[in-house]
């Protein structure tokens, strides 16, 4: 298209131009005919054209004869050539097309796609598209149409000319891969997992409708976004971002995060990864399987809480765990057990010799022998040994255990569980020991009884003789040795009697280091002059509450043991001291509760004490010493005394480094000091009272009122209570004392006081006994609160106490 | 392709805008040319215009008169000084530049 401007003027500029802009027009193609100036004819240029058509017509029968439709439209959108393919494709003759807008063969979408088609190729791009062609008939043909610029003269652009492939086959084969797809997606979206692809820059390509519903989004909402930023909770997503990197890497087949809704609400998801590659063997992405563990994560939860329950009870109840596998010959311990064989934790090795290595020599083999029978049985049993600690220490273990067969018989595993019961051995051992002592003490308070009755009438006997016997006669030696003896045998009696506390004492306060001060200047002839002693006696004095004359005999005992223990000469060392004790530590020494006490230490450098012997020191009639040499009752005594008082008694000691024992005694703080001067009483009383004595032991009776009798005292007797009380009834005149022996058959002294107190309400009481008793101690006689006698006693003792009864106010 | 504001409306000069249009029969680029030409006329010129279409098929001695060489090709008659304007006529802007301007 040329359109020139020309001056009529005649001159060689004007001509020109006229001639340039009638060239311009010749060759874009707008000139019809040219004029010869010669002859005046008129040429019309179409003519000339004819050969330029014949070589036209050879490219149009290509054009008509390749199998793809061909068209063109010029830029008005207006169909200027159909080729023969595309009448056959469609129906139409060229001629209902040619001249016909394009637009009038296509359905809205395919004008649309033509539309950005057309605008392309003007722009001087070929494409390519897919798009439906109508058929006459109506119908669609898929077509892929291919779409080049039409280039006019001058380069612009002047149409489109299109090729069109029949894809309808095509189509329908993308059809059927589009449903198998559908189907697949169907799968996808049925499944109860959610299934999330992404790319490798973390954007969702693919997620199911499971996805969609717990991260309550939709698809097209999900698809492009980046996963981490949209569907994890903000707290996690650095550690995400991370994670995402390593699952890229191929590191992370299994993980667990949660995910947000839109909503804010999050769920625990359990994912599976799998790397995509693509055709180059790139990563091109993560697909991921997700399954929503929320509601068993938080069963897990209240498991895991369950499961802390039961470990805090067993650990506050320090029970120890074990399993053994057997399919893989190992053996767990929890941290208790490890504890309770003394081992440091982590040090276990986890074998079941280890176990048996733990255990302590002796009782391997019960062991043992118990996991043999669990092995052949199964069930459960009980396991009860030692352990012996790595430090020497042995420590009780008791517990049960369940054993595992399988169907063939064969152990597959056994657990179990484990407990300290040391201390509870201990208290058991110490409680059994006690009992034995008890049982002892009864029996030989028992046998005091009966031997003071014998005693007391031996002597009593033997002072009437000697009372008869004039100074100088011979017979008088033969009878002080009889009363030596027997004063002998009460001796023993009452030691007897102090070991089972069944001694009646009379307690005061008193000052620790003054009867342990002259106590052992009453031992200085007995201890050899090869044995030094050591006297560390702490000032001031502690005041303690008890006997003197009990711990007369404690000093004495103990010093004496300790001589004992060196034949050879050494040392011995008695100190005194006061302590101040926690509960625990009270208890550890054997006193029933805290507080502060005097303690009396007996220290020798001997030859020491073994444990076994050590377990059995304080037992009556328990000696190491050769047969006659000791009466076993030393310790015992010590023993009784320090318990009788409030106190206990220690021995620590090793073979080959000496002994040491300890009493303590509770401290009194007061500072009232007592020590009532030993009555020095030299002459026997007399009285003319008349006194009732009932006694069951006739020996003792007799004796008891010749004595009284010979004082000048008027004597009734009464075999048993019911006889006094008769007796008291008959009798005229008054009874001034009733002097009552207090263990009886039929009725107590202490039942017959109160019924004689009744009638004689002026009466005195005194009573009398060989040994106390529970029931004695019942009516509180014990501590010398009620007049009381103890047998067995001499005539003057007998006096004076009678005396006293009838003179106190 | 012009563009409605590149335009320089011409007004018409004293007296009747004379045009003759010579063509060659039925030839397409005359039919286009006498189409475009009427159509700008209307549209720019009213009915303040003669064209006079000259069918050098029939008159070619015409041609030699006017100094034509080829078809279709536009010339000013009135007023002067003429103008020639060579081609189809597609060209709106360059045909109302020639028609309009002294």
């Amino acid at each position: 298209m040329s359109t020139s401007l020309a001056a009529p003027e005649d001159d060689l500029a004007h001509r020109l131009a006229e001639a340039e802009a009638t060239i311009h027009a010749l060759l874009s193609g707008q000139i019809d005919a040219m004029v010869s100036p010669d002859n005046t004819t008129v040429v019309l240029l179409s003519k000339a054209q004819e050969s330029l058509r014949a070589s036209e017509e050879r490219y149009r029968s290509i054009v008509e004869t390749t199998n793809d439709g061909i068209w063109t439209v010029d830029a008005n959108k207006i169909i200027t050539f159909v080729n023969r393919r595309v009448t056959e494709m469609l129906g139409f003759h060229a001629g209902e097309m040619v001249g016909r807008p394009l637009f009038d063969f296509l359905n809205g979408d395919g004008q649309m796609r033509a539309e950005q088609r057309i605008e392309q190729t003007r722009a001087g791009v070929s494409t390519e598209s897919e798009s439906g062609v109508l058929r006459k008939d109506g119908t669609e043909l898929w077509a892929l149409i291919k779409a080049s610029p039409i280039r006019g003269v001058g380069g612009a652009y002047a149409g489109t000319l299109a090729t069109v492939t029949d894809y309808s086959g095509r189509r329908e084969a993308r059809a059927a891969v589009r449903k198998e797809r559908d189907r697949a997606q169907r799968f996808l979206d049925s499944a109860e997992v959610m299934l999330v692809a992404l790319d490798a820059t973390g954007r969702v390509t693919l997620a199911n409708r499971y996805a969609c519903t717990i991260l309550e989004r939709t698809e097209d909402e999900l698809l492009g976004c980046d996963w981490i930023e949209t569907c994890t909770p903000v707290r996690g997503r650095a550690a995400l971002t991370a994670n995402f990197h390593a699952a890229l890497g191929g590191g992370l087949g299994v993980a667990e995060y949660p995910v947000v809704g839109r909503s804010g609400l999050e769920r625990l998801i359990e994912w599976r990864n799998t790397v995509q590659w693509d055709d180059t063997g790139r990563v091109s992405g993560i697909f991921s399987s997700g399954t929503d563990i929320t509601e068993r994560s938080r069963g897990e939860d209240a498991l895991r809480a369950a499961e802390e329950r039961t470990r805090f009870a067993l650990r506050s109840a320090g029970v120890g765990i074990w399993d053994m596998d057997y399919i893989r010959n190992g053996l767990q311990w929890s941290a208790l057990m490890a504890a309770q064989y003394g081992m440091p934790v982590g040090s276990f090795n986890g074998t079941f010799e280890a176990f048996i290595a733990g255990v302590h020599p002796e009782d391997r083999e019960s062991v043992l022998e118990t996991f043999g029978k669990a092995i052949r049985s199964g069930g459960d049993f009980i396991l009860t040994n030692r352990a012996l600690w790595p430090d020497g220490t042995v420590h009780w273990l008791e517990g049960t255990g369940r054993m595992h067969l399988d169907g063939a018989g064969n152990a597959v595993r056994a657990l179990g569980i484990s407990v300290d019961v040391t201390a509870r051995h201990d208290i058991q051992e110490q409680f059994q020991q006690t009992h034995k002592m008890e049982a002892v003490g009864r029996l030989a308070g028992g046998v005091a009884h009966d031997f003071n009755n014998l005693l007391m009438v031996i002597t009593g006997y033997s002072d009437l003789v000697l009372q008869e016997l004039v100074v100088g006669d011979s017979r008088r030696d033969d009878i002080q040795q009889i009363r030596n003896a027997a004063e002998g045998a009460a001796r023993l009696t009452r030691q007897l009697l102090a070991f089972s506390r069944q001694q009646v004492i009379k307690p005061a306060m008193i000052l620790l280091e003054e009867v342990v001060s002259e106590s052992l200047k009453m031992l200085e002839r007995v201890i050899g002059e090869d044995v030094e002693v050591v006297v560390r006696l702490k000032q001031p004095p502690a005041t303690v509450h008890m006997d003197p004359g009990q711990l007369e005999q404690v000093v004495m005992n103990l010093t004496l043991n300790a001589r004992d223990a060196l034949p050879t000469g050494g040392t011995i060392t008695v100190e005194t001291d006061t302590v101040e004790l926690s509960d625990s530590e009270a208890l550890a020494q054997g006193l029933a509760a805290a507080g502060r006490f005097a303690t009396l230490c007996v220290i020798d450098n001997g030859h020491g004490i073994d444990d076994a012997t050590k377990a059995r020191i304080f037992e009556p009639f328990f000696t190491t010493k050769d047969q006659g040499k000791g009466t076993g009752l030393g310790l015992a005594t010590a023993h009784g005394i320090a318990e009788q008082s409030g106190g206990a008694i220690r021995v620590a000691s090793k073979p080959g480094e000496g002994a040491a024992f300890c009493v303590y005694l509770p401290l009194f703080t007061s500072s009232r000091t007592a020590g009532e001067p030993r009555d020095p009483d030299q002459a026997i009383p007399f009285g003319s009272e008349t006194i009732l004595i009932v006694e069951d032991s006739d020996a003792v009776r007799d004796i008891t009122r010749r004595v009284l009798e010979r004082q000048g005292y008027r004597v009734l007797t009464a075999p048993t209570a019911g006889a006094a009380l008769q007796l008291s009834r008959r009798h005229d005149g008054d009874i001034h004392l009733l002097l009552t022996d207090v263990v009886m058959p039929e009725m107590s002294g202490r039942l017959l006081a109160e019924r004689f107190a009744d009638e004689h309400p002026a009466a005195r009481i005194l009573f009398m006994s060989g040994y106390t008793d529970d029931a004695v101690l019942r009516y509180g006689v014990q501590r010398a609160e009620m007049p009381y006698l103890q047998k067995p006693f001499s005539p003057k003792t007998l006096a004076d106490r009678v005396r006293s009864v009838l003179d106190a106010a | 392709m012009a563009v409605e504001s590149d335009v320089h409306t011409a007004p018409p000069g004293p007296g009747l805008l004379r045009l003759r249009l010579y063509v060659a029969g039925h030839a397409d680029n005359s039919q286009r040319a006498i189409v475009n030409l009427k159509v700008i006329c209307e549209q720019y010129y009213a009915s303040a215009h003669d064209i006079e279409i000259v069918d050098l098929l029939e008159e070619p001695l015409r041609a030699l008169q006017d100094g034509i060489l080829v078809t279709p090709t536009l010339t000013r008659v009135s007023p002067l000084p003429m103008r020639r304007v060579i081609g189809n006529l597609s060209d709106t802007a360059k045909v109302l530049q020639a028609l309009g301007g002294g």
